[in-house]
């Protein structure tokens, strides 16, 4: 049960990441009043988020959920 | 301000460009909060950013320990979550204090406000149609810093145009003053020749 709703709430969370980079991508490329800074924030945001997300799913694949799980009902 | 001045001006906005920018139109001035305010907005983030890392090598350790039995990974995983919407917030940040802009071109003034992700408010004013101009410098980090409020009173149907906190309000005011100057005599000009042709 608790994993299930871990399991959730995880899945909203990368979703509300996901959804946000688009639209932050969005708007970084429809403002065109600085358009060279435009493209160098698009370039930061999305290299910073892979490399978080790559470690976020690093680390999720790591860890023990059924372990852990149990040891937080105990 | 002198017309010297005034190219300088232009020379340096080239390569800016906007959204229903008319032919002809020149940038002269794209002014945005002072970057005092970007440090007051951004500080609650950044601050948990740092203490994310500075917990990141001396605390997770002691949580994993303690709490987790050793679970290091968790705790790792955890962080990552935390700053992967650090990130994220710290980018909507950016994108409400960037965007909130004021561009003076040689034609007009544009009000570009953001509020948020999903709410932009565009409003423009002729340089004909400004009344009077305002500064206000207010504070100790203003004065100090050489950032304030100009106010700009209209005939238009928005009736006052705030350049909210911007760097050097006196001079932003003066070289309001010369092209609203420059326009009365465009126009006085026009309706001259015009009456001399008739």
């Amino acid at each position: 049960m608790i994993l299930n709703l871990a399991l959730i709430l995880y899945l909203f969370l990368l979703l509300l990441f996901v959804v946000g980079n688009i639209i932050v991508v969005y708007h970084l490329l429809t403002f065109r009043l600085n358009q060279v800074l435009g493209v160098f924030m698009v370039g930061l945001l999305l290299v910073g988020s892979i490399i978080l997300f790559s470690f976020n799913l690093f680390y999720f694949s790591r860890v023990d959920w059924f372990v852990l799980s149990e040891m937080i009902v105990m | 301000m002198t017309s010297k001045e005034l190219k300088k001006y232009v020379k340096r906005y080239k390569n800016y460009d906007f959204k229903d920018k008319k032919r002809g139109e020149k940038i002269i001035l794209v002014l945005r909060r002072h970057w005092l305010t970007f440090v007051f907005k951004f500080f609650p983030v950044t601050s948990a950013m740092i203490l994310l890392i500075v917990a990141h090598f001396v605390l997770s350790d002691y949580i994993a320990n303690w709490f987790l039995s050793g679970s290091k990974e968790f705790v790792f995983f955890g962080e990552t979550l935390i700053g992967m919407l650090l990130w994220l917030i710290f980018f909507v940040l950016w994108i409400d204090y960037y965007f909130d802009a004021w561009i003076v071109t040689n034609k007009r003034i544009v009000d570009i406000n953001q509020m948020g992700l999903f709410r932009r408010n565009v409003s423009e004013l002729d340089h004909i149609k400004i009344q009077d101009i305002t500064t206000e410098v207010h504070g100790i980090f203003p004065t100090l810093l050489d950032y304030g409020f100009v106010y700009v009173q209209t005939a238009g149907s928005k009736s006052r145009f705030i350049f909210e906190q911007v760097p050097h309000p006196m001079l932003v005011r003066q070289l309001i003053a010369k092209l609203q100057k420059d326009a009365i005599r465009k126009e006085e000009k026009e309706i001259f020749t015009e009456k001399k042709t008739l």
